[in-house]
């Protein structure tokens, strides 16, 4: 143990200006961060909230700055330190640089963490587990690499110009296996693969080079886990059709469909298309929704559209992701946005077309709903989290994103569904009468995943919380320039949702038109 | 007694160069082993494998009765190594290294520490990246010596001092003497012939020959052979007679396997008409070059090691 502080004793000495920049910048950052949680008003605001996102990136930079340096003042590569002759136990080395780490990096980093919960209306005690996981995924993400790296070369420039090259190689990585696969499914499982994989790579090079300063073994592990990782997220992004008929098997019989689709033969919303670039063309196919049983919601995420022309030409998409599509029992109309090969649609855009629709869902149960008044201010919501409107604030259409500001401890919200009222009177006024006022709602979160916090250097999440117009009273004057706002005494209602099984269902249509005229848009 | 340091056919290669190779010595307790040879002969690779900075690719050593292979940790506290091309820690005062490595040894000795500051006269407030060689030697020196280890290593540890601080540096290393062994490697042979009590030769990677100084000067002589007539020099002279000469009649040669009367009489032998035959005893330094220059006559490793000492009609 003597030997574990006299070291950390000399590191300490060592590095103080590092380790004083390195707290600067977490208290600064500490400090200045709530101010993401205000409204994005005013110049000062802004300046603060672009300070602030500075900061978030310098936290991580200062970790590279204090684990490289703190590693390299016993660099494990080479055969000129001094130290390598001496009587350095190197378990004790490890074990002082871990004590450094966790004195100057995981310590500031856990009280900022706790400081901005606290700021932010979350009592930090209550949320020690989520922390602690926060720390561990940090490790796994951050700071386990940046140590291996570290660990592998002999001074502070070859580490940075290694971790270049390791993100390059990356971000080539992840071109190469998006080049050519235009249509991305929706695959709900989380990865369980990755973090352990890093954790136990770096760890296991760590290791090898405080034990036996085995260089090149060291960096052939780092290296290979690395090819690894990406062959496997390669080979994931190749066979995502397969993954989405694992997740999504299908149903026993036709008649367990959890609910019934047909296209909407007179609605307002046609059939109509876009051309979103060269390469694809979009179709949005208006549907009738009915049969989703009261006190469950089903959620689309993925569809594969087979066309086949009267000619006997037949184009099959693959599986491709549906974002936002959630169906409750009272939803009536909604429309699905199909992708589709501009030669295809050329081809069968001539004469009418049976089109086959495969749909990947969820079957979500609601669960506990909080309902209340919305009050001038912060307003916590148990389950959820903290949430605040802006009276002052009024807009003009459909949805809006501006209206209420939700916080979240350590991750986002599991999806929930909310609703509210909308006003198209000052907020001064009393209750809005029905023709003045507006149901809202919509859904925030996600449904992947159940871990205790999101990897994260701030602990407080604030994702966009957008609601749509749902119903509003049949006497209203045009909506699309009317003014809305969410007042204090609204009435708020939210719903978490939770899977409960996942299949496929399907829908036939025959003789579909395609949309002869395409509109581009930007 | 078990030697302090002993190889085994030690050997280094890095890829397809062979460093070093089927090493052979014994350094006893106590000893000051001085090992020599020219610039790039593998001194300090083997040095460095003694202190298992590197790995053997060949054959094993052991360094107070361990493995090199397992030199980690405690051990430490018995050797001393310095090194002229060690990386300190630039940023420590001398003070700041001395109080950093003090906690390290047991052994550590305050009384021989603040000795050695004062007999090197080190600045203890000055950072090491702001001392001359020298002072960096020194300070070296006296953070390896204050925890008094029963081996010292040292690698070309006078290289570039100036004589002032060599002899200091030799003076402190001769005070530990008794208590330890002395274990340096030189390209220089006028800065050990003074102190050191056994001498290794090293070569091209190979060993040529490792004894004790006062063997090694009973060993050579040089010959000189009066002949009745000019001549050249005679083929197939025996392997042991070094960068052989003729000057008009006088045949000269350093031979490295001298035993006295049997030498003598294998001269006779040869020669029978001699004039006459001078045997005179050799200074060091004229052993080591009679040795480099048969060396670079044959461009490979001259065959001197003791058991190939046999000489050829």
């Amino acid at each position: 143990m003597n030997q574990v502080l006299n070291i950390f004793r000399k590191d300490t000495r060592r590095f103080w200006p590092e380790i004083v920049l390195s707290l600067v910048i977490t208290a600064a950052f500490a400090l200045i961060y709530p101010v993401q949680w205000l409204p994005d008003t005013g110049e000062r605001v802004r300046e603060l909230q672009i300070l602030a996102n500075v900061l978030t990136g310098l936290v991580p930079v200062s970790w590279w700055l204090l684990i490289g340096r703190v590693v390299h003042a016993e660099t494990l590569v080479g055969d000129r330190q001094f130290w390598i002759t001496r009587p350095y136990e190197w378990k004790k080395l490890l074990g002082a640089k871990v004590l450094f780490l966790l004195v100057w990096l995981y310590l500031p980093f856990f009280a900022a963490q706790s400081l901005l919960l606290a700021e932010a209306g979350f009592h930090p005690l209550s949320y020690v587990p989520g922390l602690l996981f926060g720390l561990l995924l940090a490790t796994g993400i951050l700071v386990m690499p940046l140590f291996a790296v570290a660990a592998i070369t002999a001074n502070f420039a070859r580490l940075t110009l290694t971790l270049l090259g390791a993100l390059i190689a990356l971000l080539v990585a992840a071109i190469a296996a998006n080049l050519g696969n235009r249509y991305t499914a929706s695959i709900p499982s989380s990865d369980r693969f990755t973090l352990p994989l890093v954790l136990c790579l770096c760890g296991a090079a760590v290791l090898l080079q405080y034990a036996a300063r085995r260089v090149w073994q060291a960096r052939v592990l780092l290296i290979a886990g690395l090819v690894l990782i990406g062959a496997v997220l390669f080979a994931a992004s190749r066979s995502q059709d397969s993954q989405v008929n694992r997740y999504y098997p299908p149903p026993a019989s036709a008649s367990a469909a959890p609910f019934q689709l047909r296209l909407a033969p007179d609605s307002k919303r046609k059939v109509t298309d876009r051309q979103m670039n060269d390469n694809d063309r979009y179709i949005d196919v208006p549907l009738l929704v009915s049969g989703v049983t009261d006190g469950y919601a089903i959620q689309i995420d993925n569809l594969k559209a087979t066309f086949t022309g009267q000619d006997g030409f037949s184009w099959t998409s693959p599986w491709q992701g549906v974002y936002g599509q959630r169906f409750l029992p009272d939803t009536g109309e909604t429309q699905l946005q199909i992708r589709i090969d501009p030669a295809a649609y050329e081809r069968l855009l001539k004469a009418p077309t049976g089109l086959h629709l495969n749909l990947a869902l969820t079957r979500l149960k609601a669960g506990a709903t909080t309902s209340v008044v919305l009050p001038r201010g912060d307003v916590v919501l148990p389950g959820f989290g903290i949430c605040s409107i802006h009276p002052d604030f009024s807009f003009v259409g459909y949805s809006s994103d501006d209206n209420l500001d939700c916080r979240f401890a350590l991750h986002q919200p599991r999806l929930t569904y909310l609703s509210t009222i909308w006003s198209d009177e000052p907020c001064s006024s009393a209750q809005p009468t029905p023709e003045h006022a507006a149901v809202a709602d919509g859904w925030t979160g996600d449904l992947s995943n159940p871990d205790p916090a999101e990897f994260g250097i701030t602990p407080v999440w604030t994702p966009y919380v957008n609601f749509n117009i749902r119903r509003v009273h049949n006497g209203m004057p045009d909506l699309s320039s009317t003014h809305w706002r969410l007042c204090p005494g609204a009435p708020f209602r939210a719903t978490q949702y939770s899977p409960v099984d996942r299949t496929q269902t399907s829908l036939t249509l025959t003789n579909f038109l395609l949309p002869a005229n395409v509109v581009p848009t930007s | 007694m078990n030697p302090t340091i002993r190889t085994q056919d030690l050997g280094k290669r890095f890829g397809q160069t062979e460093v070093l190779r089927e090493i052979n010595l014994a350094v006893p307790e106590g000893a000051i082993y001085a090992l020599v040879g020219p610039n790039g002969a593998g001194k300090t690779t083997m040095i460095k494998l003694m202190m298992n900075i590197f790995r053997p690719t060949a054959g094993h050593a052991q360094v107070l009765g361990l493995d090199t292979q397992r030199l980690a940790g405690e051990v430490f506290n018995r050797i001393g190594y310095v090194s002229e091309n060690q990386e300190m820690p630039e940023a420590m005062t001398v003070q700041a290294l001395l109080d950093f490595m003090r906690p390290f040894y047991p052994r550590w000795d305050r009384a021989l520490e603040r000795q050695l500051v004062r007999q090197f006269d080190l600045p203890l407030d000055r950072k090491l990246k702001h001392l001359s060689r020298g002072m960096r030697m020194k300070a070296a020196f006296a953070s390896s010596l204050a925890y008094r280890p029963s081996l010292i290593v040292l690698d070309e540890p006078f290289t570039g001092l100036d004589p002032l601080v060599r002899d200091e540096l030799i003076e402190s290393l001769l005070e530990r003497a008794p208590e330890t062994t002395i274990f340096l490697s030189s390209h220089d042979l006028a800065e050990i012939e003074s102190f050191a009590s056994h001498v290794g030769y090293l070569e091209e990677g190979r060993m040529l020959f490792s004894e004790e100084m006062s063997v090694l000067a009973d060993r050579f002589r040089e010959v000189s052979i009066t002949l009745p007539a000019p001549s050249r020099v005679p083929p197939n002279l025996p392997p042991a007679w070094l960068v052989p000469e003729t000057a008009d009649c006088v045949l000269r040669f350093v031979h490295s396997e001298y035993r006295g009367d049997a030498s003598e009489r294998e001269v006779a032998h040869l020669f029978p008409a001699a004039r006459n035959v001078a045997w005179e005893v050799m200074p060091l330094r004229s052993i080591f070059l009679a040795i480099a220059k048969t060396g670079r006559t044959q461009n490979h490793a001259p065959q001197i090691a003791a058991d190939d000492r046999r000489p050829e009609a």
